[in-house]
């Protein structure tokens, strides 16, 4: 036990100081998802020469929605200061609800927590909704509800 | 047998060095606005990660010291402890190191144990800490037997490959471009090492080796890093989550859904367990070989070049 003592006080100890620094140093750079260019950056390096029809923002900065050519759905999310992506489809959507302005897309995957989109009205989000829901069934037809 | 091989392992000595040492990183990149980045946290992620590896090691690593015991008792040869011996073994270790990290990238058991040390988007000193917890279930450690059955005291293989880890530490940065060309040519290096954790295509499955990069070389695995490509860190999909939880236990998640999917033959689930990482029954999703097949596809110009 006193071991374990000694290697976990001083490690979280570390662990306080090295965030205090990194925060104190201004080093982090964290992700705002404010404008299509940086979501174009995401896109480009996961799906290279793959087109995007167009992009839509989550008021909150955190996600975004990027509609591409071929009818792919692809959910962008601010990971700190880096990004992440998934592909929208029938296997991985577990769950979609709409509420006001607000969109919670459950992914079947475990290391993604719930995505919570805000739009600038009930009707935006509803009509984004409705082309995920569509997603499922016929890519191209949702693209162009969209 | 000495006594420096019967105290606290090196690695925990070493911890107070791995903090300086990632204070110094910090501060640098500061003063010299370029040569790596961090974010919080995801640094204390990492950091973290390495707390919990060496708790669980503390508490299971016997199991794997028994095992090299029981080696070592039915060995023919016992041979003495001293420079020259510690030295063939640091080597041996090394070279065994090799074969278990390659084992860790081609084989999805060896990966879900593995990709936690890949799992961040960045590469900085905390990265070498992100470690995992589950590294006795991989098997791994049968690759260490024998060495103990060649009649090296299990305690002088602890020691070496305890010394390993501490030299892989130092080159989980960006700060340093190149080391000198002999350096380079022998040793590893953050640049060689920079390759290993990139998922540039090019680069996926290079430079497996722990302290010699002569292993690569040998066994055709070494790609250079390259000016005009320079390395993506992270997964090929990567994880959405700081949860120190879900990132040591989401490969096995993965393969467990996988493998239970309805209307699989027992092949094909036995694939999901130990097929390269990317393997799938159906083609929805890539392993890093067609993930170079399909590069190429776009960039013939390519072909041919080391890593494709």
């Amino acid at each position: 036990m006193h071991d374990y003592i000694v290697v976990l006080v001083p490690s979280l100890i570390a662990i306080v100081i090295m965030v205090i620094l990194i925060k104190a140093t201004r080093l982090e750079h964290l992700v705002r998802l404010d404008n299509e260019a940086i979501v174009q950056s995401a896109i480009d390096e996961h799906f290279e020469g793959q087109k995007i029809d167009h992009i839509i923002l989550s008021k909150d900065t955190q996600y975004a929605l990027a509609i591409m050519q071929d009818g792919t759905v692809i959910l962008v999310r601010a990971f700190g200061d880096r990004m992440t992506v998934r592909v929208l489809n029938e296997k991985n959507i577990t769950s979609l609800n709409g509420q006001d302005e607000a969109l919670e897309i459950k992914l079947n995957d475990y290391t993604w927590p719930r995505a919570h989109l805000v739009f600038e009205n009930t009707a935006a989000r509803s009509k984004v909704q409705d082309m995920i829901e569509k997603l499922t069934q016929n890519p191209a037809e949702a693209v162009s509800h969209a | 047998m000495p006594e420096f091989l019967q105290g606290t392992p090196v690695t925990t000595l070493a911890a107070p060095l791995f903090v300086l040492l990632i204070i110094a990183e910090i501060i640098l990149i500061k003063v010299r606005g370029k040569g790596g980045d961090y974010e919080s946290r995801d640094a204390a992620t990492s950091v973290f990660m390495g707390l919990g590896s060496t708790i669980v090691d503390g508490l299971v690593g016997f199991i794997s010291v028994a095992l090299l015991f029981a080696a070592y008792q039915i060995a023919p040869i016992k041979l003495p402890i001293n420079w020259l011996t510690g030295f063939a073994c640091f080597m041996l270790v090394d070279l065994a190191y090799y074969w278990i990290h390659r084992y860790y990238h081609r084989s999805r058991w060896g990966w879900a144990a593995h990709v936690i040390h890949h799992s961040s988007q960045h590469y900085n000193l905390t990265t070498a800490l992100r470690q995992t917890w589950t590294g006795l279930l991989s098997g791994g450690v049968l690759l260490f037997v024998p060495i103990a059955l060649l009649g090296f005291h299990p305690a002088l293989l602890a020691f070496c490959y305890g010394l390993n880890l501490i030299y892989q530490f130092w080159f989980h940065t960006e700060v340093i471009d190149k080391m000198p060309r002999w350096f380079e040519a022998i040793m590893n290096t953050p640049s060689h090492h920079r390759v290993h954790h990139a998922n540039n295509p090019r680069y996926l499955d290079a430079n497996y080796a722990g302290v010699f990069i002569i292993w690569d070389k040998m066994f055709g695995t070494f790609v250079a890093e390259r000016k005009d490509d320079a390395p993506r860190y992270g997964l090929v999909n990567d994880l959405g989550t700081f949860n120190p939880l879900r990132v040591s236990t989401h490969e096995y998640v993965g393969i467990l859904k996988d493998a239970t999917q309805k209307g699989l033959s027992l092949k094909q689930r036995i694939w999901y367990i130990f097929a390269e990482p990317g393997w799938c029954h159906d083609g929805g999703r890539k392993s890093s070989r067609q993930i170079k097949a399909s590069y190429v596809a776009r960039h013939p110009e390519h072909k041919g070049e080391p890593g494709l």
